[in-house]
């Protein structure tokens, strides 16, 4: 994100614009060579995968960053029921399984904020594939805004925002937005207890906050298998403890989950019949080489600070 | 962060080693500013145009002011207003308020009368004029009073369809003038910049009636509106706002409308596909916030092309952006680019030819 301060400089009572101001624009991405509203079929026809494409406003250094998720359900309303899946320009999944779009997109008004931006550029594709829960089709508008690196527009300034742009190209290789669902659809019949589902980490994640939408109230807990340790000391409900993506329950400090970790999810039911939950965490994937504790501990004191904070490389600048 | 708040440590540690609080952090505290009447009535337009809700002759109120103790300086960091006495939708949706700076010499911090509902929030979600509390992104600028300096608000009421009822306030922070020098010192050095950056509302240059801006859209009608910066200042834009009003009879998608966003410089478009309302525009509680800004330099203009999605009826679209104006010289202004562009001297007759 770019702020007024970024783009002007203040000395004393002078105040003037900086050449870069230029090289960043406000931008809505959305499906290529589709028309809005996209008409999404119902449960039980699986659509053609869409694409979102790069731009296309300079062919070396031009790239979009994806910040906001949002998406209107014209049919449905509050009750949109789909799912979305997202694949990187390089086929990459962004997601472990399908998760539903109220708990991962919001509105114009209360946007859901894509932590580690999604960063596309010129000529490159993601993919996006769209799945209804419930009959009848849907009128859907799905956008991603955010920004546009604009090298071209801001003449004297034109390297500046072409370093940007290959900074961030070498930093997604090893960094990159990514949410987590548990392994299987989460099915509660009513009133049953100590239902477990789990999810398995493929690569670290960095998980930032947790949304869940369901059919009834529920209770959970979440427990880290490998160690035995419990991320709280008793179930919550799903009022306390998850939000959706308009209003996601952000953790106080982000939450750094190993490769390899397995989470186990541990249901109630609240509601009394039949229960569909569909909780995502959001974060991001951190392909980085991980020291371990005996390492770190056995370091001089500068180095373990080095270790600490080294895994975040310091190129994320303030993008 | 270069407009950053003003820093006043709660501890200090003196040079005997011990920690105290600091006296200061007592002289700075929150608060609210409030106009002289608690609640004000503003009576319903007449002479309604063409059989619709708007009158030719709008209701006022006179205008009201924020005005800043004479013991502090107030910094007014959002605007909360709400109505009241049961007025309809459509009073709401068209309400409008001119504010003036009058630590600016009566400068208007917008291009034309702005709607209500774009400039106040409620107290859960109020109209942050800088940066909010979240990560959502940046708003505009914060309003700096002097003691015993005012800004001022001018309501005008155009629907023929009743009287609106206001009470409106504005959070702020009170500082004292019992401050150190060292706090003073800071206050000053942000008079510095004040004076140079405003908090800035900006709306279409169509009207749906004389004087009111926004544009009617008939079923599936497409339009380009501009927005053009007539001043002679460069407009940093953050936030975008929308409201829809539905004519008689109107169906179709409940998104209402779609818009295409041109920058002002290049003419580029900014969207991959028109985008929907509720996908692009926000309010005050709720205003979407660009991810990065829009700069329109002093005299230019951009433009956005809006589509009716209904499928009956007209529709009314009030759409105002929000930032900040960088204010330059009486002389001149800068250009995104950084280029300082003298404003035109008025021309001598005699060098005219005529």
């Amino acid at each position: 994100m770019i702020k007024i301060d970024d783009i002007i400089d203040i000395k004393g009572a002078n105040v003037s614009l900086k050449p870069n101001n230029r090289g960043f624009l406000p931008y809505w991405s959305s499906f290529s060579r589709q028309r809005l509203p996209y008409v999404l079929p119902a449960v039980g026809t699986i659509p053609a995968p869409l694409t979102i494409q790069g731009p296309r406003n300079n062919p070396d250094f031009g790239a979009n960053q994806m910040e906001y998720m949002v998406f209107a359900d014209a049919t449905d309303g509050a009750l949109a029921a789909w799912t979305l899946q997202l694949k990187d320009f390089c086929g990459r999944e962004l997601m472990n399984r399908p998760i539903h779009i109220r708990a991962i997109a919001g509105s114009a008004q209360q946007p859901a904020l894509i932590y580690e931006p999604l960063f596309v550029k010129s000529r490159e594709t993601i993919y996006v594939q769209l799945n209804k829960l419930t009959a009848g089709t849907s009128n859907i508008f799905f956008y991603m805004p955010g920004m546009l690196y604009d090298p071209q527009s801001a003449i004297p300034n034109q390297k500046e925002i072409e370093d940007y742009v290959k900074k961030r190209t070498e930093f997604r290789k090893y960094v990159y937005t990514y949410w987590q669902t548990t392994e299987q659809d989460v099915t509660l019949t009513g009133n049953s207890v100590q239902n477990e589902y789990d999810i398995m980490m493929g690569e670290n994640f960095e998980a930032f906050n947790m949304t869940a939408i369901s059919t009834g109230a529920f209770a959970f807990k979440l427990t880290d298998v490998r160690s035995g340790q419990e991320l709280m000391n008793g179930k919550v409900t799903n009022v306390n403890g998850v939000g959706n993506a308009q209003n996601p329950f952000k953790f106080n400090t982000s939450y750094l989950i190993l490769k390899g970790t397995r989470l186990r999810f541990t249901f109630d039911d609240l509601s009394g019949s039949t229960n569909t939950i569909y909780i995502a965490m959001q974060g991001r994937r951190i392909n980085a080489p991980v020291a371990d504790f005996k390492e770190v501990t056995e370091r001089p004191m500068w180095m373990q600070n080095n270790i600490q904070y080294g895994i975040k490389p310091e190129i994320v600048g303030q993008m | 962060m270069l407009r950053e708040k003003i820093q006043v440590p709660l501890f200090v540690r003196r040079a005997d080693g011990n920690t105290y609080l600091n006296e200061d952090a007592s002289q700075v505290k929150g608060g609210l500013l409030i106009p002289p009447a608690q609640s004000f009535v503003i009576p319903a337009a007449t002479n309604a145009i063409g059989g619709g809700t708007v009158g030719a002759s709008f209701g006022t109120a006179p205008m009201t002011i924020l005005e800043s103790q004479s013991d502090c300086v107030n910094e007014l960091l959002s605007l909360i207003g709400r109505f009241s006495a049961g007025t309809d939708a459509d009073v709401q949706a068209r309400l409008m308020v001119e504010p003036r700076l009058f630590n600016r010499a009566q400068m208007s911090a917008c291009n034309r009368p702005i709607l209500f509902n774009h400039m106040f929030g409620n107290q859960l979600n109020p109209f942050y004029l800088q940066a909010d509390a979240g990560d959502q992104g940046d708003a505009g600028d914060s309003i700096l009073l002097d003691a015993r300096q005012y800004i001022g608000l001018i309501f005008s009421n155009p629907s023929v369809n009743g009287s609106a009822t206001i009470s409106f306030q504005a959070e702020s922070t009170k500082i004292t003038n019992r401050v150190s020098d060292a706090v003073k010192r800071q206050i000053d050095a942000k008079f510095d910049y004040k004076r140079k950056i405003i908090p800035y509302w900006f709306t279409v240059d169509t009207s749906i009636a004389p004087g009111v801006p926004g544009v009617r859209l008939t079923t599936g009608q497409e339009q380009y509106v501009f927005f053009q910066n007539k001043e002679n200042f460069t407009l940093i834009l953050t936030s975008i706002m929308a409201t829809v009003v539905d004519g008689a009879g109107v169906t179709g998608s409940s998104e209402r409308f779609s818009f295409e966003l041109y920058d002002s410089q290049m003419d580029e478009l900014l969207t991959d596909q028109p985008v929907c309302w509720n996908c692009g525009m926000g309010n005050a509680q709720y205003p979407f916030r660009l991810r990065a800004p829009m700069v329109v330099d002093p005299r230019r203009n951009f433009r956005m092309k809006i589509k009716s999605l209904t499928t009956a009826g007209n529709i009314d679209v009030m759409i105002t952006f929000f930032g900040v104006a960088i204010i330059h010289d009486q002389m001149g202004a800068y250009r995104s680019n950084g280029d300082y562009v003298p404003n035109p001297q008025p021309v001598a007759l005699e060098n005219t030819g005529l």
